[in-house]
């Protein structure tokens, strides 16, 4: 296989199309022609778990031994014979237990009572609000995106950053990066029609058709000719590191752990140069519990828990346990009381998790109050932009303040 | 929500731009590099390396022929080469007409042909093909076109919601009510069996009131974030209360009943909603909320930049929301007043809408023809394939199952590396000849015999045989002349190439 650059340079040397070669793209031709595209460049890489919908996070870390728990979850505490018991004031969920495994080995961090000042019950809104990192202008440009944009190290490799998802999620969006989605690597590649030859004139001509279609004021021009540059690479790359991996342990069978499979063949495939990847995104959804509430999470937390657990361990066996740090997020918590339909309603604050063998395992930030509320809901005790800065620079090596647009305290989570 | 997604826009459109014309430069080295080389992104944007290609698509709807075009792609889902040539000749206002008055056209065949299809099994029945069905073969595209809008923005997803038959019910209320006034179709909405289930009114309790409904109501299908309270969610969620929809089960299959009313678990007490007090019910919260002017802006907002163009500016916006305030809040006034505008038919608004993969699909089923076997087409795949919804799953959107409450954000969220190739994907399964039919004979490409008669048959119907010379050129090039006779799979790759241009995934 090669890729798309190379491709149309060799096509365009024996395919007379009758048509001039725009000259940007010319240049990128001869740039590619000169250096190898897939470049890679050691680094660390970050994981970030989406867990969407709003994450009860006195149900996934337990305040048990708190009065005002028990007083505001009487059909919903879990029950104290099943929880993880991690001291005398907080026990994991009982589907906990692969982390808990990871936590007792002191691989990982639990930051508690993360948000932010005037928080806002709406999911949508609060998605925003993490993935830009930027209250005021949550529409705005991703904190990730703005990483990739001024400070990853792309060196033109398709895949500095890879989101398994759906659709793009908005912490990636940037004025001057585009970063590849795919839904998993076995339908992520442009088929060709029954009996083409290869190469296929006709692919050669309809990369032809986007490049050439560049109508002054029609905004969506060029992101149809950018994302299908990005995704022909991509293909490419990702289909390679697919076809060379093993995994050194069985996944459990769940969208979030293919997800994440795919992400570890992606950090492997780097071989001796490290990871190409510098932040992989997935996301798992339906945390949003309005109603049956155990049932619901005691399975999410199961599906979630087993998925990074056996993730990190595929690591690790691969000898990259140094290189990756996974970090989840959530939009919200939930309210401290439950309502009647056993269900709990947007709240606020929640706790994020960090996984690797860099980081300081253990507890981090104060634990919020479960009396002292706000219409309810906890007052949160860490901004998730103190995390965000943490690994931004510590992590990642970039400058969280240019990032994050101001400066935010940093916590004590890595060794 | 709305608002918020739409605004990123023309933020992600000019990121693109510059990084399309700086392609090179990353190609060749970093990021940091390439945005300290950068300089005014404007200068780049107005530079030289101009070719014919980027003069733009300015003044195409000055041609009446490409307005209908234009018009049949919004208020419709594109058509097929018969319906395209009938349109032509009936001419511009006589197409207006017909699509605004469309419960004076029959629509028996396509109801009929959506009823032949054969019931999914399993434990939940999929409402999908059947609407798939109608959108491609109905002769009323605008009630299809609005139902479809609804489904985006009053939504609920079949797997919560889990009984098939209760989605249908909801898309049929959508359609009866589909330019009826708003606060009448909020009204029903909010007593569809569905989506009290969906949205936990059913089973809220007075005792403890869930919240679930009465915040998206607000947020997400009336108002927008923003235009209320915490405290207004609270009270809302209160007047909700006292609603239960039964779920019977038989061998597995999931019916929900109607709504039923049980008062002693209604909170009769007075409520304070967006500064009004009263023992409020649910009409009184939805009366109170379409008398909000964030209302009347936020649903002509959602109508303008569904069928005319995404993010449309206060002024633009205001004769719309007008429109809406003085015809007692109807849905179908605003509706024939944006068909009728300028501003439709303006340049701003030609090519200026992703379409949606529901539109892209069925646009390429009816341009190739193969509408009548839609059904079949979709009913295939298997395994993960067919539990992500197929060919639709894999670009992003299958009917009846929304990623969340907010419907599909659409706009440029509809393209990323795994949906474009879904979509180019899908156009080559659609174009192989494989199994169309029993001779063998791909319906594409029936009757055409060189390039030149496929280019005359498929770039008026498909893009508005509005091109620059040079992809023309490129097209006849790809065919090896214009008369030269071709096999069928090189005029299958022909035709696969039209329907794969960028134009063709804008509306």
């Amino acid at each position: 296989m090669i890729n798309r650059r190379s491709f149309l340079q060799q096509s365009l040397a024996v395919v007379s199309l009758g048509i001039g070669v725009p000259s940007v793209f010319s240049k990128a031709v001869v740039a590619a022609a000169e250096e190898k595209v897939s470049a890679s460049v050691a680094g660390k890489t970050l994981v970030v778990v989406q867990m969407a919908g709003g994450v009860d996070g006195l149900n996934t870390v337990i305040p048990y031994t708190n009065a005002a728990y028990h007083a505001g979850r009487s059909a919903l505490a879990v029950p104290e014979a099943d929880m993880l018991v991690v001291d005398d004031r907080i026990a994991f969920h009982p589907s906990f237990a692969a982390l808990k495994s990871e936590y007792d080995a002191g691989n990982l961090a639990v930051i508690e009572g993360v948000g932010y000042p005037q928080p806002n019950l709406s999911h949508f809104k609060s998605m925003d609000i993490w993935q830009s990192a930027d209250p005021a202008n949550s529409a705005g440009e991703g904190w990730l995106g703005r990483y990739f944009e001024g400070f990853a190290d792309a060196q033109g490799h398709p895949l500095v950053g890879l989101s398994v998802d759906r659709s793009l999620p908005s912490a990636f969006a940037a004025e001057g990066a585009s970063i590849p989605t795919v839904r998993d690597v076995e339908s992520f590649r442009l088929q060709s029609a029954r009996g083409a030859p290869n190469p296929d004139p006709r692919l050669t001509s309809l990369m032809k058709l986007y490049d050439l279609y560049r109508p002054a004021g029609t905004p969506f021009a060029a992101l149809l000719d950018t994302t299908l540059d990005g995704a022909y690479d991509a293909s490419i790359e990702l289909a390679a590191a697919h076809a060379a991996y093993e995994p050194a342990i069985p996944y459990p069978e769940s969208s979030l752990a293919s997800d994440l499979r795919l992400l570890a063949e992606l950090v492997d495939s780097g071989g001796s140069d490290g990871s190409p990847l510098r932040v992989g995104h997935v996301r798992i959804g339906g945390f949003d519990t309005h109603t049956d509430q155990t049932a619901r999470l005691d399975e999410l937390l199961l599906t979630t828990s087993e998925a990074i657990a056996a993730f990190w361990q595929d690591i690790v066996s691969h000898g990259h346990g140094e290189d990756v740090v996974v970090m989840t997020w959530s939009e919200f918590g939930r309210r401290v009381r439950e309502n009647g339909q056993d269900g709990t309603d947007h709240g606020t604050a929640g706790p994020m998790f960090l996984l690797g063998s860099s980081v300081k395992g253990g507890f981090h930030g104060e634990p919020p109050s479960l009396t002292a509320l706000d219409d309810g809901n906890l007052r949160f005790t860490t901004d998730f932009r103190s995390v965000y800065a943490t690994i931004l620079e510590r992590w990642l090596e970039a400058p969280a303040d240019a990032i994050l647009g101001q400066r935010f305290d940093q916590l004590d989570l890595f060794v | 929500m709305g608002t918020e997604r739409e605004s990123r826009l023309p933020l992600l459109g000019r990121s693109l731009t510059r990084r399309r014309l700086l392609g090179g430069t990353l190609a060749a080295g970093s990021l940091a590099v390439a945005s300290a080389a950068l300089g005014d992104r404007l200068d780049l944007f107005g530079g030289g390396g101009e070719s014919a290609a980027l003069l733009g698509e300015a003044g195409a709807l000055e041609d009446d022929s490409v307005k209908i075009s234009h018009l049949l792609r919004r208020a419709g889902f594109g058509v097929t080469k018969e319906e395209h040539d009938r349109y032509q000749r009936l001419g511009f206002e006589a197409t207006l007409a017909e699509l605004l008055d469309f419960t004076s056209v029959a629509d028996d065949e396509a109801v009929a042909l959506a009823e032949q299809l054969p019931v999914g099994e399993g434990r939940i029945v999929n409402p999908a093909p059947w609407w798939l069905v109608r959108m491609a073969n109905t002769k009323r595209p605008l009630q299809e076109k609005l139902t479809f809008f609804w489904h985006g923005l009053l939504t609920s997803q079949l797997s919560v919601v889990r009984d098939g038959n209760a989605m249908r019910a909801q898309n049929e209320l959508l359609r009866t009510l589909g330019r009826a006034s708003f606060p009448e179709i909020l009204r029903a909405i909010s007593m569809d069996s569905a989506m009290m289930v969906y949205l936990d009114t059913s089973g809220s309790r007075r005792n403890a009131p869930n919240e679930n409904y009465a915040r998206e109501l607000m947020e997400l299908f009336s108002m927008g974030e923003g235009n209320y309270g915490e405290d207004d969610v609270r009270e809302a969620a209160r007047a909700f209360t006292g609603w239960v929809v039964r779920r019977r089960r038989d061998q597995n299959v999931i019916t929900l009943n109607e709504p039923t009313f049980r008062a002693r678990q209604f909170d009769a007490g007075a409520k304070t909603f967006l500064g009004r007090t009263g023992a409020f019910r649910p009409e009184d919260i939805v009366d109170i909320i379409v008398e909000q002017p964030a209302s009347a802006r936020y649903i002509s907002q959602r109508l303008f930049s569904f069928f005319v163009y995404p993010d449309p500016d206060e002024e633009t916006l205001t004769p719309f929301v007008a429109v809406y305030n003085e015809s007692d809040r109807s849905i179908g006034a605003v509706v024939e007043a944006l068909l009728r505008s300028d501003v439709f038919y303006s340049d701003r608004a030609y090519r200026a809408i992703v379409k949606s993969p529901v539109e892209y699909l069925i646009g390429a089923v009816k341009a190739l023809g193969l509408q009548a076997d839609i059904g079949q087409l979709l009913v295939g795949g298997r395994g993960r394939a067919r539990r992500d919804g197929g060919v639709l799953g894999a670009m992003g959107q299958v009917p009846f199952e929304p990623p969340n409450v907010a419907g599909w954000p659409g706009g440029a969220d509809w393209l990323n590396s795994a949906t474009i190739f879904a979509r180019l994907n899908l156009l080559n399964d659609l174009t192989d000849a494989t199994g169309r039919d029993r001779q063998g004979q791909s319906q594409a490409v029936a009757g055409l015999g060189t390039a030149g008669q496929a280019l005359d048959h498929y770039l008026p119907l498909v893009l508005d045989d509005n091109l620059p010379p040079e992809v023309r050129s490129l097209f006849v090039e790809f065919a090896g002349g214009a008369d030269r006779p071709l096999s069928p799979e090189q005029l299958r790759d022909l035709v696969y190439l039209i329907l794969a241009s960028p134009q063709f995934h804008l509306s």
